[in-house]
């Protein structure tokens, strides 16, 4: 009965010893943080589906999950500016091959990371979303109007803009919206070139007045009448008469 | 037989797998509300797909775990002996089993599709049906796989692994067929494509059952995969039934 007491003695010593250790040594750990390593490389796809047993859905909302919240770290949030935006590319990409009818990535893409004040930074995103865009969906043409809204206005790299409206130009059909195919013409004006902007709009108007929509119609004549063209042009133009 | 079975869903219910699998599917519903609420956007996706996958390894887990604690007790504590000194055949005696885990896993698969069927019903499309079906065939394929290591494997621990390792296997067998006979791999590691396409001649392709994108995005194969699920689930369930009845007549009591 001794020998018990006295080791029950001796067991609750080395708990109350162990709990004061484990107490000191989080009390000194405890400045420590996750460190933001910036967005780390994009795994193999074929890795990186293994690791949901091959169930490519659950994998590509994972690779959202983990997209949105990179930049969480222990409590700390960091900036949208800090991201390596190449890196963020190679992640959206692997997430798009995984699911190519989901809106997630784009969507981040587009309204998120395209949030980013670093113009530079936004040539992986603009790419991504073009090739999106690319894909062939009935709905995936305004992906690629993103990518054109964000190299136009935010990267304001023109070049990119008037590649990628042309492209979108092409998109177009009946029952689409008009501005797919009156882009060009949109890029070609804010970039000071009034005369190919005129061209394609009057080329619209010969080729699809007959399948837009009326009021389309008429905003291209006003377009050209009011925007491409001097008021003394516009007078002596058989359209705005 | 019918006492058979009867005696087997009386086990499960006894070792309380229906309400554990409820408690279980609950909390795993839960979890997959919350963390598809903290997506920007397509929350009701991201809930429907961490839901679906979630419940669907919970019930491999689930089924796995209580077959083979259930065969090793069986066995272990004499049960096995004493029914087939019975009128009963050993032939008898896995049919009535293998018959009965289908009865368990259709009832499963039957609450999880409902549960998913609510929590999707906005998306509901004929790819539900298909999810469900092949959800079924998989946990009938899975049950089977544990109830034939369980009765060849003396560790119940070995059994669960074994069955585990087969699951994980025939979930990745699509993407290891694509990497083996993709052309680099052919020609660089010719022994591994060769091994591995050897391999999953004896595999069961669980990669192309319960898909979850189904759930979302429908399909436009549902003939062919409905079939394919059905003979690829009667066959590999009958290969398995058919080994572990050769392990039974094999043993010495």
């Amino acid at each position: 009965m001794q020998i018990n007491a006295r080791s029950l003695r001796n067991l609750s010593l080395a708990l109350g010893v162990f709990v004061t250790l484990q107490i000191v040594f989080s009390l000194g750990i405890r400045p420590e943080r996750a460190q933001w390593g910036n967005v780390p490389d994009a795994p193999n796809i074929n890795a990186y589906q293994s690791s949901f047993l091959g169930d490519t859905s659950l994998a590509h909302r994972m690779v959202g999950m983990l997209l949105q919240n990179f930049g969480g770290s222990g409590g700390r949030v960091e900036s949208i500016h800090e991201y390596d935006m190449h890196k963020v590319a190679q992640w959206l990409a692997l997430g798009f091959e995984l699911e190519e009818r989901s809106n997630y990535l784009p969507f981040l893409a587009a309204y998120y990371f395209g949030a980013t004040e670093t113009k530079s930074e936004l040539e992986p995103l603009i790419d991504f979303l073009a090739e999106v865009g690319r894909y062939d969906d009935d709905d995936n043409w305004r992906w690629l109007s993103n990518a054109v809204y964000l190299a136009r206005f935010r990267a304001e790299n023109f070049e990119k803009a008037v590649v990628l409206a042309d492209e979108l130009a092409t998109m177009y059909r009946p029952g689409r919206p008009a501005l797919i195919a009156q882009m060009p013409a949109f890029i070609q004006l804010q970039i000071g070139d009034k005369d190919a902007a005129y061209a394609i709009m009057l080329e619209l108007i010969k080729e699809s007045s007959e399948t837009m929509h009326p009021n389309e119609v008429n905003f291209m004549v006003d377009y050209i009448c009011t925007r491409t063209l001097s008021p003394k042009k516009a007078l002596e133009n058989p359209l705005c008469q | 037989m019918t006492l058979l079975v009867r005696y087997v869903l009386t086990a499960c219910i006894r070792d309380k797998v229906f309400l554990s699998m409820i408690v279980a599917s609950a909390v795993a519903v839960s979890l997959s509300v919350f963390l598809g609420s903290t997506a920007i956007v397509e929350q009701d996706q991201f809930v429907i797909v961490f839901a679906a996958s979630s419940l669907r390894f919970l019930l491999i887990m689930g089924i796995t775990l209580f077959i083979v604690f259930y065969t090793r007790r069986t066995v272990e504590q004499r049960d096995l002996d004493y029914l087939i000194t019975r009128p009963i055949t050993r032939r008898d005696y896995i049919v009535a089993h293998t018959a009965s885990f289908a009865i368990i896993s259709l009832l499963l698969s039957s609450v999880i599709f409902t549960v998913i069927g609510l929590i999707g019903k906005g998306y509901f499309n004929a790819g539900y049906i298909l999810w469900g079906i092949s959800l079924f065939f998989e946990m009938v394929i899975v049950a089977s796989a544990a109830f034939f290591f369980s009765m060849v494997l003396r560790s119940a621990v070995s059994a669960v692994l074994s069955t585990f390792a087969l699951y994980a296997l025939a979930r990745l067998i699509g993407q290891i067929i694509g990497i083996a006979v993709s052309p680099d791999i052919a020609a660089q590691y010719p022994f591994f494509a060769n091994t591995m396409t050897t391999v999953s001649l004896f595999v069961p392709r669980l990669d192309l059952f319960a898909q979850s994108s189904w759930l979302l995005y429908g399909t436009d194969k549902f003939g062919f995969l409905s079939i394919l699920v059905f003979v690829q689930g009667v066959i590999f369930t009958a290969l398995l039934t058919v080994m572990t009845l050769i392990d039974l007549h094999k043993k010495e009591f």
